[in-house]
């Protein structure tokens, strides 16, 4: 018989809907002069929010970099914050100009709700769902091809 | 959709460290619809140079690029001859502020376009409700520069913001005519006009507000100037039309 893992921590229940932040993701994109390591240029943004904000304002505005969500290709990323503090991040974020000793910019290209949302709208990112409009015409224009006018009908 | 204006770059012929080509190319990445590329001001073959690059730079964009000029003087005489030299040569004038009496000075002459940091290298803010009211009354912008902040760190950093809230009131009360501009030296000093207002709101601006010193503001000042120098504007309500 397996072993189980031995029963972790517990923890608090999550905090009803109603007493916990809205969130918001905001995707940034990274203008760099040079090469940069990831976690060089995480520490810079981490060293300019609390630079600008402050400890207390970072803690207020609730904000997280979601390193897993880090794409080196597209040079994108996304911070978390509350729905209150997104003109504060994003002043934040313009205030990061340098990586030791590689100029950089940080622009923020959009925001979203969720991170899903936010892939699919600023990362490019696509999931089945978004093939789903187009099945009906490829249908359509096979079937137009091979059988002529009567067919058409059947589709709607 | 709003048109977008950075009315203060620094031109490569005054100590900017990035070419007219990568300026305009990082203008139109940032989503600008114009930029201003300013000349520190030392004598006019100076500005003609600028002017003689500028053509050339505008032939390859659709960027509206236009050509300015920052004064630094040391006292209000000099500021007025230098105005008198350069008003009628330049589409956007900025006086770069920082002595009370300059800034004063600059806040009444309505040849002056944008009054830049007021509060530079001061403890104050470098402005009162006089200087305000003559600001309002003469139609001179009162600029936020973001390099200021850029450049700056910790305690430094926290006294230019303070001053700059606190200029930020003084214009909320006199209704008064507000500019943000990047001031950059080089393409990485620029940032995209959203930014900039971000900073603006992050200082007490309303959104609306702090967009319209991206937008709107830079766009009356540019349009103003260049019907002056076309000869069709006359004065204040006074314009050739047709």
């Amino acid at each position: 018989m397996a072993d189980f893992p031995e029963k972790t921590e517990p923890r608090p229940n999550r905090l009803s809907p109603t007493l916990r932040d809205k969130k918001r993701y905001l995707a940034f994109y990274v203008e760099r002069g040079g090469d940069v390591q990831f976690m060089d240029l995480l520490n810079a943004i981490w060293q300019g929010i609390l630079g600008f904000l402050g400890e207390l304002g970072t803690a207020k505005a609730g904000i997280w970099i979601l390193k897993t969500t880090w794409d080196e290709q597209r040079r994108m990323g996304l911070i978390k914050c509350n729905n209150t503090s997104v003109e504060e991040v994003r002043a934040a974020l313009s205030v990061v100009n340098r990586v030791g000793d590689v100029p950089v910019t940080v622009t923020v290209v959009g925001v979203s709700g969720t991170i899903k949302g936010a892939k699919k709208k600023f990362f490019g990112e696509r999931d089945l769902m978004s093939f789903a409009g187009t099945a009906p015409v490829q249908t359509a224009e096979i079937e137009e091809e091979e059988g002529g006018e009567e067919e058409e009908g059947e589709l709607f | 959709m709003a048109q977008f204006y950075d009315l203060c770059v620094r031109s490569p012929f005054s100590g900017g460290q990035s070419s007219l080509a990568e300026i305009v190319k990082a203008g139109e990445k940032f989503g600008f619809s114009g930029i201003c590329i300013v000349d520190n001001f030392r004598d006019l073959a100076g500005l003609g140079e600028l002017k003689a690059a500028v053509e050339k730079a505008r032939a390859g964009t659709k960027l509206d690029i236009a050509i300015g000029a920052e004064i630094r003087v040391d006292s209000v005489q000099e500021l007025k001859k230098v105005v008198e030299q350069v008003r009628e040569r330049v589409e956007v004038l900025i006086v770069s502020g920082g002595d009370y009496n300059i800034n004063r000075a600059a806040c009444e002459d309505s040849r002056v376009d944008i009054l830049l940091h007021p509060e530079a290298g001061r403890i104050d803010s470098g402005l009162d409700e006089t200087c305000a009211e003559a600001a309002q009354k003469n139609s001179v912008a009162m600029g936020f520069s973001f390099k200021e902040l850029l450049n700056s760190f910790r305690k430094q950093r926290a006294k230019i913001l303070e001053s700059i809230g606190t200029n930020a009131q003084l214009l909320e009360k006199t209704k008064g005519l507000g500019v943000a501009v990047s001031s950059a030296s080089s393409v990485w000093e620029m940032r995209e006009p959203r930014q900039l207002a971000s900073v603006l709101t992050a200082l007490g601006f309303e959104l609306s507000a702090a967009l319209r010193m991206v937008s709107e503001n830079p766009v009356w000042i540019l349009e103003k100037n260049r019907k002056v120098l076309a000869g069709k504007r006359i004065t204040e309500g006074v314009e050739i039309v047709g």
